[in-house]
């Protein structure tokens, strides 16, 4: 491939940048805007002065979900290529549905068991 | 293409630096994202898309979301107060030292001189009809690789994938009886 | 695209060869569907399905050997598989300890709040994926293999989640095994690089194929990253055997996690990496043999010092099972190193695998029996009259012990002098002479804790006996605890009198 074949890819990191810019700019122009200062910039809590830090510590049961989705995530990253080779190897006569049928019942067994678990309900 | 190399070079070297030197560990994680952003679009230089897909797919993706919720777990105010102690700083020198001197051993060896380097074939040679395929080509050839040679090796990655699991299940969750266990003690 | 090639490989991917596998994930999956289906978790029905399965598994593959035992040598899957007799014995083995498991794994259960059919469904995964570990023959299957029986294992450490012994002894095996993995995996991507570079003569097409890798080898036994690659994944292997420098998991782990697991671990999961460690130096490393041979006889010399010495002064049991069993691998080591001259040598490591699975068992059965509660901190004083109170699992323990210590006539004597007679024959005469050393060790350890439990010892009123307080009384044994106590004492006995065992092992 040559560099003339990322030409796509370059407009389109250029038109994100663009449009990002643009909306910044757009908000700056148009928007309103009032004198600032120190007591205005804190963060707004029922008109009392705010109460410890902004950021807090999350709950373990974050990170539950988090782990499925990484076992998730990589179960899908294996359909990117069958997606693009399963057609050759139906016509070359290559037994391709069959293994994939099992991969993925495998797979969504897994997913019925972690339902069935509670995995995705929150504890109280 | 040597300018885009520098550039890709440049967005994963730096902000990999940065994230090491910051303070401050959610900046930390986002810079990896950046380093991860750029090592993709070296792969992408390399012609292994399929590579670069799955580093934003997996380690800018999934892999970050986990470093991201470690860093909502813990405390950061009190990770922020820790400060590197003697020895530790003087074991990683020592360690920097010993991986600066391997690899000036193995570059000087038989094993990976300049000149081999430089000898490589410029295009990937792809492999031909009666010969077994190398992993690191094309997605589709990746593909047909995957699903016919390495066949075995990927049903196994499902049920490795199904351990993993059921043993998410097994940590963390609480069993029923055990819920009424606790509620019946102290509140936990 | 023409896929002619991948057409002949898909053609070698014959499943049929797999299926012990493929039962044994299926019946770890049939135990899922029962768990999602049933609400009531019925302990008796999984373990019933769990067990009875795994017997019937045995029961065919033993029936299908009417045919005649496999033998001879087969590649399959395009060479990532490759089935011999050594790893159809192999197969058994784990199969036999996975049965095992999952009936120690029943008692463990019982008395604790913890989830049940998980554990089978992951003991019966492992087992799957231990069996494949054996068969592989490319470094893609083996990795793959050896991490889901990681991963599977960093759960089952953990598994008893309400006990800080068992989460503690998890979160140092996952670091560890996760380290040891980066080892392997560092060097089978060094070994990939530079056999497969089309720059050095004799580059192979795929360089992961251990007969191909072993070809490359061959050529090239002075190169850098040759050294370099092999060394990383014989000390990944290494730490799953607990072989000196690698060993320092191995306390904390056995005693953390909970005993069935500590079994598994001990007996299934060390004759894995033995067994690996074996067709590596045999296959694709023969021939750096001028130097693989004086480290790993090394490394065998320092395990089985280690492990006897350290083993001496300890009062926790499941230490010292997990201390000896550094011991243990040190003299499968030994074999291992002989097995490189001496062929007949493989043979004598598998009958002492199986010797060491029985008397492991045995053991661990008995302290998984006296454990109700929490099974972490069982000391020896807890054992003090064990054969008036229960004189049948003293017995099973004695006969455990003096197997493992190598006592005659029973299994584990015979496993030893089969090994040492090889490493004799190898001309390893200073390993052996260790190997002696650290036999006459061990002795007094095991023999410390049959003295506690068999003969009476003197001791003051305020003696240490009173200090500890024995260990709640089992509950009564069940006909199946008997059986399977008795049964493998008494496997352990035909092992070590019936000769003609030892020489279908040795035509291995």
């Amino acid at each position: 491939m040559t560099a003339a074949d990322f030409i796509p890819v370059l407009i389109q990191i250029l038109l994100a940048i663009g449009l990002g810019g643009a909306i910044l700019t757009a908000s700056v122009i148009f928007g309103q805007r009032a004198r600032r200062n120190r007591i205005k910039d804190t963060p707004y809590e029922c008109g009392m002065p705010p109460a410890g830090p902004g950021r807090t510590r999350y709950s373990v049961k974050f990170y539950v979900t988090a782990m499925l989705f990484i076992l998730f995530d990589i179960e899908v990253v294996f359909l990117i290529p069958w997606i693009l080779s399963y057609r050759e190897f139906l016509v070359n006569g290559i037994p391709i549905i069959g293994p994939i049928a099992v991969f993925f019942g495998i797979f969504i067994l897994g997913l019925i068991y972690e339902l069935k678990k509670g995995a995705i309900q929150w504890e109280k | 293409m040597d300018i885009f190399f520098i550039l890709f070079a440049l967005l994963t070297v730096v902000p990999a630096f940065l994230m090491v030197v910051t303070p401050n560990p959610v900046a930390g994680a986002v810079f990896l994202i950046l380093s991860f952003i750029g090592m993709a679009c070296l792969f992408v230089l390399l012609e292994a898309f399929f590579l670069a897909v799955l580093q934003i797919l997996v380690y800018a993706g999934a892999i970050m979301v986990l470093f991201l919720f470690i860093i909502m777990l813990l405390d950061v105010r009190e990770v922020e107060k820790l400060r590197p102690n003697t020895v530790t700083a003087a074991a990683a020198g020592v360690s920097l030292l010993l991986l600066v001197l391997g690899l000036i051993a193995v570059l000087a060896g038989d094993g990976l001189s300049g000149q081999l380097l430089s000898a490589l074939p410029a295009v990937p040679d792809y492999p031909a009809a009666d010969e077994p395929l190398g992993l690191a080509q094309k997605v589709k050839a990746y593909g047909y690789g995957l699903f016919t040679k390495y066949m075995l090796p990927f049903q196994l990655t499902g049920i490795l994938l199904l351990i993993a699991m059921i043993g998410v299940i097994v940590l963390s969750k609480k069993r029923a009886a055990e819920e009424g266990a606790e509620s019946a003690g102290a509140d936990s | 695209m023409n896929l002619e090639a991948f057409q002949k490989i898909a053609a070698s991917n014959l499943w049929g060869n797999l299926l012990p596998e493929i039962y044994l994930v299926a019946l770890c999956l049939l135990l899922l569907v029962f768990e999602m289906v049933f609400r009531r978790q019925d302990l008796l029905l999984l373990f019933r399905v769990a067990l009875w399965g795994q017997v019937l598994l045995l029961v065919l593959m033993g029936l299908s050997y009417f045919g005649g035992f496999p033998s001879g040598r087969e590649e399959l899957f395009g060479g990532l598989l490759v089935q011999t007799p050594l790893t159809e014995t192999m197969r058994l083995f784990f199969l036999f300890g996975s049965l095992l498991v999952s009936y120690l794994g029943t008692r463990f259960l019982r008395a604790r709040n913890l989830a049940r059919t998980e554990f089978f469904a992951i003991t019966l995964l492992v087992t799957a994926a231990l069996m494949l570990l054996v068969q592989s023959n490319q470094f893609v299957l083996l990795f793959v293999a050896l991490e889901t029986v990681t991963v599977g294992f960093y759960v089952l450490v953990a598994y008893a989640r309400t006990s800080g012994y068992s989460l503690e002894a998890g979160l140092k095996y996952l670091i560890m095994g996760a380290l040891s993995s980066g080892l392997l995996l560092f060097g089978i991507v060094l070994l990939y690089g530079v056999a497969g570079s089309p720059d050095l003569a004799g580059a192979v097409g795929d360089p992961l194929h251990f007969p191909s890798l072993a070809q490359f080898i061959a050529a090239h036994p002075d190169n850098t990253l040759v050294l370099a690659g092999s060394l990383l994944v014989l000390s990944g292997i290494a730490f799953k055997v607990g072989a000196v420098p690698f060993q320092i998991w191995i306390p904390d782990v056995y005693q953390g996690a909970p005993t069935p697991v500590s079994a598994f671990l001990a007996v299934s999961s060390k004759a894995a990496g033995i067994i690996v460690l074996l067709t590596l130096v045999t296959g694709p490393f023969a021939a750096l043999s001028g130097w693989t041979i004086p480290l790993i006889s090394t490394v065998a010399v320092l395990t089985i010092l280690y492990g006897n010495l350290t083993a001496l002064p300890q009062r926790n049991v499941k230490r010292i099972m997990g201390l000896s069993g550094i011991a243990h691998a040190g003299y499968l080591l030994m074999g291992v190193v002989a097995a490189m001259t001496v062929d007949w040598a493989v043979g004598a490591i598998v009958f002492y695998l199986f010797t060491y699975l029985l008397a492991s068992f045995g053991v661990f059965g008995v302290m998984a029996l006296l454990s109700e509660g929490q099974d972490a901190d069982q000391e020896l004083d807890h054992y003090e009259d064990l054969a008036k109170r229960q004189p049948l699992l003293a017995a099973a323990l004695t006969v455990g012990l003096a197997s493992l210590a190598g006592i005659p006539p029973l299994g584990g004597f015979i496993g030893k002098l089969v090994l040492f007679i090889a490493a004799f024959q190898a001309g390893l005469y200073t390993l052996l002479a260790f190997s002696v050393v650290g036999v006459v060790l061990s002795i007094y350890y095991y023999f410390g804790w049959v003295r506690e439990a068999v003969f009476r010892v003197w001791r003051s009123a305020e003696g240490a006996g009173s200090a500890t307080p024995a260990l709640p009384e089992p509950r009564s044994l069940t006909g199946l605890d008997r059986t399977a106590l008795v049964g493998l004492s008494v496997l352990t006995l035909i092992l070590g009198v019936a000769p003609f065992v030892l020489t279908w092992f040795l035509q291995l």
